[in-house]
C-alpha cells in the first residue's frame, strides 16, 4: 500500500502539474479538494482518466466520487480493491 | 470631450526577454523552450499561483505579460469590476493546444484524451484566466487576425470607452505558433483618464510601441 501510494502521488504531481511539489510534501491523509493541494473539477476529471490509463478502472457512479477522491489513501484503497 | 483614451503602459514578451514600458525586467541568458522561460518569467516576480502550472501555453504567454504589466501600473482601486475591459487578438488562436488535443484522440486504441488540455482550446481562455486573477469583470473580447491590427484596436477600444462601457482596458497581440516555439506578447493599459503625460491611443502611437526593439 505504501508503494501504491508513494506511486499515485508520483502520477498526481505529473497529471495535474502541481509545480515544485514533491511526493514527500503530500500528505497522503489530507484532503485532495478545498484546502490542502486545491485541486479543482478539471483535476477531478483528469484523476478519472488517471486512473483509467494507468489502473484499467472506470468510474461508474460518479457519486462515489467524493468518497473516492478524499485523500490519495482513500485514491490507493480504491485502486487496490478494483485494479484490473 | 475627449473620446481618445490614453496608453499608460506596455509589456512585450519575446526573444526571451520581458520588458515593461521599454524596460527589461526580466531576461534568460540562455535559450530555453517557451515553457521554461515563461516559467521562469513567472517565478522571477515572486507571486505564488499554483493556477499558473496548470495552463496551456498561450495562457501561460498572455497572463504572464498582464502579471507584469499591472505590477507595474495596477487597475485603480476605485473601479468596478465592470469597468475594466480586456480585448486581446492573435493570428493562431489556440493552435498550439489543439494540436496537443488532436495528438490524444487521433489513436483509437490508446485513446486519452485530456481534460486540462481541451479546456485550453479555444484563445479566449487566456482573457478568462486574466480576469479571474485581476476582477475584470467588463467587456472581453478575443480577435482573430493576420497580424496585430493597431488601426482596428485603438479605434475599437475607443469606442468602448466612448460609450462609457468601460474606463481602463487590457489590450494586445498574444501569438504563440502552432509548435510553441514562437512567441510574440504585446499588452498594454489604456485608460480613459485624460493625461498628457500619456500618448494617445491612435494607429499610429500603438504601432510605434509595437514596432519598438
Amino acid at each position: 500500500m505504501d508503494e501504491l501510494i508513494y506511486q499515485l502521488k508520483q502520477q498526481l504531481i505529473e497529471a495535474l502539474n502541481l509545480e515544485d511539489i514533491t511526493p514527500e510534501e503530500i500528505d497522503a491523509e489530507a484532503p485532495l479538494f478545498g484546502d490542502g493541494l486545491g485541486l479543482d473539477s478539471i483535476d477531478a476529471l483528469e484523476i478519472i482518466l488517471l486512473l483509467e490509463r494507468h489502473y484499467g478502472i472506470k468510474i461508474d457512479n460518479p457519486q462515489q466520487g467524493s468518497k473516492i477522491f478524499f485523500s490519495v489513501k482513500t485514491l490507493a484503497e480504491y485502486v487496490t480493491a478494483n485494479k484490473k | 470631450m475627449n473620446t481618445k483614451p490614453y496608453i499608460t503602459s506596455w509589456c512585450r514578451i519575446q526573444s526571451n526577454k520581458v520588458c515593461v514600458n521599454g524596460d527589461v525586467q526580466f531576461t534568460s541568458n540562455e535559450a530555453l523552450a517557451t515553457d521554461e522561460f515563461l516559467k521562469q518569467a513567472f517565478k522571477a516576480m515572486n507571486k505564488p499561483y499554483m493556477k499558473f502550472y496548470k495552463m496551456d501555453l498561450l495562457s501561460k504567454l498572455g497572463f504572464t505579460a498582464a502579471e507584469y504589466l499591472l505590477q507595474a501600473n495596477p487597475f485603480s482601486e476605485l473601479l468596478d469590476p465592470t469597468e475594466k475591459g480586456i480585448v486581446l487578438s492573435n493570428r493562431s488562436a489556440s493552435l498550439e493546444t489543439d494540436t496537443q488535443h488532436q495528438q490524444s484522440i487521433v489513436d483509437r486504441d490508446n485513446y486519452f484524451p485530456s481534460p486540462a488540455v481541451f479546456v485550453y482550446t479555444l484563445p479566449n481562455i487566456v482573457i478568462g484566466e486574466i480576469c479571474i486573477k485581476n476582477a475584470i469583470k467588463g467587456e472581453n473580447i478575443f480577435f482573430i487576425s493576420d497580424h496585430f491590427d493597431t488601426c482596428f484596436t485603438a479605434e475599437y477600444i475607443g469606442g468602448l470607452m466612448s460609450e462609457n462601457r468601460i474606463k481602463n482596458c487590457i489590450f494586445g497581440w498574444i501569438e504563440l505558433s502552432d509548435d510553441g516555439q514562437f512567441f510574440d506578447a504585446f499588452l498594454a493599459m489604456a485608460s480613459a483618464s485624460e493625461n498628457p503625460l500619456n500618448k494617445q491611443l491612435t494607429a499610429e502611437n500603438l504601432a510605434a510601441l509595437y514596432n519598438q526593439q
